[in-house]
């Protein structure tokens, strides 16, 4: 993606904040006072070492678990405790690590669930209209009639995703969408990541596969023991010398 | 004097309780299913006992060593058979199997046995032990000696053996589990194997303490169910103490107020436990020294 | 669900639900008719309704429990519910029961969602137990109701024996109900709301987070469910003039609610029509056939576990396949013979 691409569509407004996000569990603290500010139209991605914190702060974004300190704005709107269904109907949707697709629907009928509750009321027709296009979008609308237990691995995240964007969020939030997918499956996650994003969806994504995560990604935030540790574009963090040490340790850097 | 001899009885009560709950709460951990055919095993544990008792004489606090395979085999056969056909399957699936095999078990017993109230009572039924001013059934306190000892066993064999290792392995993450070679399918076997011998060995337990019928066995699922969520899953100090509440709180219940509602109290005790600390008692604690 | 929605979806929507309210329609205007037909048939009348009530109670245990995939192992308590609201009513003040129909429903509602609204929170498998915990403390708060609260309303063991009343009238309330309960559920099973509760049955979770308001949309099926049950419970008063706690509020009633929709097919239309047809034919021959009071759990336990295994969908599974095969015969016969 050039340079040219990037500008046009991140802009300056921060459509998504935290301000000292902590959370605890017991004497653990999963998330410790994280900070960060997402652009309108930009991809974000989420990176660190095993035990980071990145899940935990995901889930405390799409309201899974409760910040136990800290704030979380969606559009400058405190979401920090809201159920999941509130965040998304405000316009924060995510995708699961596991991919949890309803196995005994078809994949219109699963995309169609976000559809018709994710955002306003549809008329039936309508919901059906918008549904199919997810399923093109999403290079699905072959399996429009498959049930989602019987498909593979790539496309059941494949409509995850579809089901995620059915709901007409302005955040979209991908946990690990490449993760187990063969190189040519990963590509392809890779160019609808893109041709999401163009449609002006905001994109904050968790990745293991490194080549998705730096290709794709506008800036990058690293977490390491919950901390923040690093954050700006693919090149300044592959540079950084905290990154590199969370990474592999003290001895590579030595 | 009566709250003394209230928490004595209570704490008695509470080691058949903890031992037809553990097997509840183990095969949960290891297979994530609720066995609703606990509280029939119990009741078929209670009848082999009375069989035993009836023709052979065998005392039932004997009869808990003769029951125990017997059941354990009974619990593999039942898994192998009916349990895992359905591994994988939506929870309730696994549910609606269980409590047909449940339905199974009570409407057999109602069979061979009649809808009859049964009591196993040894000659030593009536003796008590006095302690100062405080009288302690002797059944009692044997029923509670043995539930102890089965517990500690049952600890014992999960700390030390291998198998024992890989249950608790496998109740904290089974997909590691299966990723480093243990065989869960056989580990998941031998687990609902325990869970049926532990439910088995607390029927025979139960004879000496209450009178029984084939369908007792609602309650004592209710009861079961309430201890596993009060005590938190898979531990077994949650699930001592517990016991221990459950049993205290129908002793008080039935010395301050109507005993009729007795059987109220697991159920009003289940919901004040779901509404007010989802978790437990293991949670509450955590959070009160967090 | 599989068979089911994969077949149901091959007609255009609006069809396939026109042609299973015509269906209802048609079942129910015959029913009524019995009475019309022939005055004297009285075994007739009191068979079709005791079908079209086990079919309402198994229909409105469907949407909770098959719908929604909240078992649950005591509706009877909201059976009962409806029936003692109606009877109690009837009793003290004289009302017409067919006029407290809907009070007793709405009391079963509101008190499923006081029940149900602790339990209903929590994932898993604590709504299913707590359920058997509602049933058992409702039967006892029933036995118990006079002593407790000193007064004399439900009469304890004793029953309550209630006026006469002509059983034709309640066979007419009965079809209207039993249309009512079918017209619900398939609204249901094609709406945005049964959609959600779909959602909810595959996976609590993922419904959640894509906007579901996975615990509202429970407990409103859950009152739907109550209400409807103890609608039929306000018939039975009216039908059978006498209530005890044990035929209303005994488990046997809250296994005979679960079995009916699961061996009719959970979470279709027609599968607790199916198991409440098989269930009522059942239970009215078994005393005739059978001495024995326990055979039949013993054989309906047996057929619990079957289905579970073999054949998830109860009878409307098995229907879809045999109909399924049937159609493969039929497209396949003109490719051999050309």
């Amino acid at each position: 993606m050039s340079e040219e691409a990037r500008g046009r569509h991140a802009s300056e407004e921060v459509i998504l904040s935290g301000q000292g996000v902590t959370r605890r569990f017991g004497g653990l603290v999963a998330v410790n006072g994280v900070d960060f500010e997402i652009r309108r139209g930009e991809i974000f991605g989420l990176i660190g070492p095993n035990g980071a914190g990145k899940t935990t702060l995901f889930r405390l974004l799409s309201g899974v678990y409760a910040p136990s300190a800290g704030s979380i704005k969606l559009r400058g709107r405190e979401i920090g405790g809201k159920k999941p269904h509130e965040i998304c109907a405000l316009g924060l949707v995510t995708t699961h690590q596991i991919v949890k697709p309803f196995g005994e629907m078809s994949c219109r009928r699963n995309v169609l669930v976000g559809v018709q509750y994710g955002r306003r009321r549809l008329r039936r027709a309508a919901a059906e209209t918008e549904a199919d296009r997810l399923l093109e979008l999403t290079e699905l609308a072959p399996h429009a009639d498959t049930l989602g237990k019987a498909l593979t691995l790539a496309r059941r995240k494949r409509v995850e995703v579809a089901r995620a964007l059915a709901t007409g969020p302005d955040v979209l939030l991908l946990d690990e969408v490449a993760a187990g997918l063969n190189p040519t499956e990963s590509a392809r996650i890779v160019e609808l990541i893109r041709r999401i994003r163009d449609s002006g969806v905001t994109i904050v994504m968790v990745e293991h596969v490194m080549k998705a995560i730096m290709s794709l990604s506008d800036r990058i935030m690293v977490m390491d023991l919950g901390k923040r540790i690093a954050l700006g574009t693919p090149e300044e963090v592959a540079r950084d010398e905290r990154v590199v040490k969370a990474y592999f340790g003290e001895r590579a850097v030595a | 004097m009566r709250l003394v001899e209230a928490l004595i009885s209570a704490l008695l009560v509470a080691g058949l309780y903890a031992t037809m709950s553990y097997g509840l709460a183990l095969i949960y951990g290891v297979m994530k299913i609720i066995n609703l055919a606990n509280a029939g095993t119990m009741m078929l544990g209670a009848f082999t006992t009375f069989v035993l008792w009836q023709t052979f004489g065998v005392d039932p606090l004997l009869s808990v060593l003769i029951v125990a395979p017997i059941f354990f085999v009974l619990g593999v056969i039942i898994e192998a058979a009916f349990v895992r056909r359905v591994a994988g399957s939506a929870p309730i699936i696994s549910l609606l199997l269980l409590f047909g095999v449940w339905l199974i078990m009570q409407s057999a017993a109602s069979l061979q046995f009649g809808g009859d109230v049964r009591a196993v009572r040894p000659v030593y039924v009536q003796d008590v032990i006095r302690v100062g001013e405080i009288t302690i059934a002797y059944t009692r306190l044997a029923v509670f000696l043995a539930g102890a000892i089965i517990l500690v066993a049952l600890e014992l064999f999960l700390r030390n053996s291998f198998l024992g290792r890989a249950i608790r392995a496998l109740a904290q993450d089974r997909e590691a589990c299966a990723l480093s070679g243990i065989d869960t399918r056989r580990v998941s076997m031998v687990a609902f194997g325990l869970g049926t011998a532990l439910a088995g060995m607390a029927g025979c337990l139960l004879t000496l303490v209450f009178p029984f019928d084939p369908d007792f066995g609602r309650l004592f699922q209710l009861k079961s169910f309430t201890i596993i969520v009060l005590g938190g899953l898979e531990s077994i100090p949650g699930i001592a103490v517990a016991s221990f509440v459950l049993a205290l709180a129908e002793n008080l219940t039935v010395t301050l107020s109507k005993p009729a509602l007795e059987n109220l109290v697991s159920f009003v005790l289940l919901v004040v436990v779901l509404v007010v600390m989802p978790g437990g008692l293991a949670a509450l604690v955590r959070r009160r020294l967090a | 669900m599989t068979a089911v929605v994969a077949s149901a979806e091959r007609l255009p929507r609006r069809a396939r639900i026109w042609g299973q309210v015509a269906i209802v329609l048609l079942i129910g205007a015959a029913i009524a008719l019995i009475p019309v037909l022939d005055e004297r048939s009285f075994n007739l009348q009191r068979l079709t309704f005791f079908l079209l009530w086990y079919a309402t109670l198994a229909t409105g245990w469907n949407i909770i429990g098959g719908y929604a995939g909240q078992i649950s192992f005591g509706h009877a308590a909201f059976l009962g519910m409806g029936a003692y609201t109606t009877g109690v009513i009837w009793f003290t003040t004289k009302t017409d029961p067919l006029l407290t129909v809907p009070i007793a429903g709405a009391a079963a509602a509101l008190y499923s969602v006081l029940v149900g609204a602790p339990t209903l929170r929590l994932r898993g498998p604590y709504f299913a137990i707590a359920t058997i915990g509602i049933g058992e403390a409702t039967r006892l708060l029933a036995v118990n109701f006079d002593d407790i609260f000193g007064v004399t309303l439900t009469h304890g063991v004793t029953g309550l024996s209630l006026p006469n009343y002509d059983p034709v009238i309640v066979h007419y309330a009965m079809v209207a109900l039993f249309v009512i309960a079918m017209l619900v559920t398939i609204w249901v099973r094609g709406s945005r709301f049964g959609l959600g509760l779909f959602s909810i049955n595959m996976d609590t979770d993922a419904a959640e987070t894509v906007g579901v308001p996975t615990a509202r949309l429970k407990i409103t099926a859950l009152a739907l469910s109550a209400f409807l049950c103890g609608a039929a419970g306000a018939l039975y008063a009216a039908r059978q003039q006498f209530l005890d706690p044990g035929s209303m509020f005994g488990f046997d009633r809250s296994i005979a609610l679960v079995l009916m929709p699961v061996v009719g097919g959970l979470g279709t239309v027609w599968g607790p029509v199916f198991g409440a047809v098989l269930y009522s034919v059942v239970q009215d021959q078994i005393q005739s056939l059978v001495r024995n009071p326990y055979l039949p759990t013993l054989i309906y336990g047996v057929l619990l576990v079957l289905i579970v295994i073999f054949e998830p969908l109860g009878i409307a599974g098995l229907l879809s396949r045999a109909s399924d095969s049937a159609r493969s015969l039929v497209r396949r016969r003109p490719e051999n013979v050309t």
